[in-house]
């Protein structure tokens, strides 16, 4: 078929091939966008979803949720962890869909974007998300293989937020590009240029991380909001 | 007390405020750096370098402070990570004690001399996945009744990339470059490091009783050094 990615053996070469950033350690850049800090409570859908809900997930199982079988980068990313002298079956977070919680549901719809998907990551002491770039691996666009899909060609069409559902406690780590995002507070949220800006994750302190991610189809809403983003502004989650 | 971080915290002066920055914690202080060219020896101390994790992790130490290579803190560490939900048994990082002679030299340049224990020099060089958690070091044991002539010092042996996180209290150490001298509160200040880079984090690690040449060393402000 003529819109297959021809991956080789490497999904970081793939990536890092399509990607513009500069690569370069030595320059002091920002390399995410700040877009608000949402305030409400939810504390104990955090709770519920850590005792009952998360499954850890290797790079291999960690769209599980969205695909039953082998996901179809599994082996190109198996191969850059055991390149790098990593263990390929190495935990990297515990993950649940959220997508029933009215609190994480109204987070989601402040993006205004369409088809999101809503994932609860929890990163406990010593998981770890190594250096990548996304490619949206477990989307229903790329239907669990290499085609290439309208966002690779247009990356502004599809988007993903991270948002904190927790203040920063010591030794947990967001790096993306050159900027080591860390101190951050509860609820504040962040985006990145998918396709370009590479990224790591990783718990070295005592204390769990609660992260919520959502992935989606942009709008000019979600333009908008990514233009105008800044942690000073505040919005508020309402009584559920 | 059953938590090794608790009880390490007790003696602490570190405020373990994460919104805080405290210039006297929050730190590594910077001492100079060494000039010159060590890739080859590197690349042979990172293959021959073995992996441990906090039970195997001074397998050539024959100190009272360990138990045929064992921490005696041991159930005190691993409480720590059972309780957080870790696997005690992840690897932390590699380790090579046996310097070549361009580490050693290094080593030697801080004139360090043994105290309760003899100097302590290795290569930390932590791969991709590997995680030393949060903790505060014990290395008042060199000379308990003199903690402040203790120093433990940092050279890193490569340029710093993405993806190295080493932390002191909340400050994240990055962008340095290779020769690099570092050193630290050991006594105060929470760390932790990992790589999930993609390549190795090397440094050489050197612990000991400081010497007068070793307190003129730190005297200066940015000490050149060329190995």
């Amino acid at each position: 078929m003529d819109n297959q990615q021809e991956w080789g053996e490497s999904r970081w070469d793939f990536t890092k091939e399509k990607s513009n950033w500069h690569f370069d350690p030595t320059i002091v850049s920002t390399d995410y966008t700040s877009i608000c800090t949402f305030n409400g409570e939810w504390e104990q859908e955090v709770a519920e979803l850590i005792s009952t809900k998360v499954v850890p997930s290797t790079w291999a199982t960690r769209n599980k949720l969205d695909i039953p079988g082998k996901l179809y980068s599994a082996s190109k990313e198996e191969y850059d962890l055991t390149r790098a002298g990593a263990n390929p079956d190495m935990e990297i977070f515990n993950r649940a869909v959220a997508h029933e919680y009215a609190p994480f549901k109204a987070i989601a719809d402040y993006f205004g974007m369409e088809e999101a998907t809503i994932k609860f990551h929890n990163q406990t002491t010593g998981q770890q998300l190594v250096w990548h770039i996304d490619n949206f691996a477990g989307r229903k666009e790329r239907g669990n293989s290499f085609v290439e899909i309208d966002a690779d060609k247009n990356p502004e069409q599809m988007r993903r937020f991270a948002i904190m559902l927790d203040d920063w406690k010591h030794g947990q780590v967001f790096q993306l590009g050159n900027s080591n995002w860390h101190q951050w507070k509860k609820g504040q949220c962040i985006t990145w240029e998918w396709q370009d800006v590479p990224h790591a994750t990783c718990n070295m302190g005592w204390n769990d991380r609660p992260m919520l991610q959502v992935t989606g189809l942009t709008t000019s809403r979600t333009r908008e909001l990514v233009k105008s983003g800044s942690f000073s502004n505040v919005v508020d989650i309402g009584e559920h | 007390m059953k938590s090794n971080l608790d009880n390490l915290k007790k003696r602490s002066n570190y405020h373990f405020d994460p919104f805080k920055t405290d210039p006297a914690y929050d730190t590594m202080k910077y001492v100079g750096r060494f000039e010159g060219d060590w890739s080859k020896e590197l690349e042979e101390t990172v293959k021959r370098s073995k992996t441990v994790t906090l039970r195997t992790r001074n397998p050539d130490d024959n100190s009272v402070y360990t138990n045929q290579g064992t921490s005696v803190d041991i159930v005190a560490e691993e409480y720590d990570v059972d309780r957080a939900g870790g696997d005690p048994d992840h690897p932390i990082v590699n380790l090579d004690y046996e310097l070549l002679p361009i580490f050693q030299k290094m080593a030697d340049t801080f004139k360090l001399v043994p105290g309760e224990r003899e100097i302590q020099s290795r290569v930390h060089v932590q791969h991709q996945g590997q995680v030393w958690p949060l903790h505060i070091d014990k290395v008042q044991r060199w000379k308990p009744d003199d903690i402040d002539s203790i120093f433990r010092f940092f050279v890193m042996l490569e340029d710093w990339q993405p993806g190295h996180f080493m932390q002191f209290g909340n400050h994240f150490l990055s962008g340095y470059r290779a020769g690099e001298i570092y050193t630290f509160d050991w006594y105060n200040v929470p760390h932790c490091t990992a790589n999930a880079g993609l390549g190795p984090r090397s440094n050489l690690l050197i612990t000991g009783v400081a010497s007068e040449e070793t307190l003129k060393l730190l005297a200066k402000p940015n000490n050149v050094i060329k190995i």
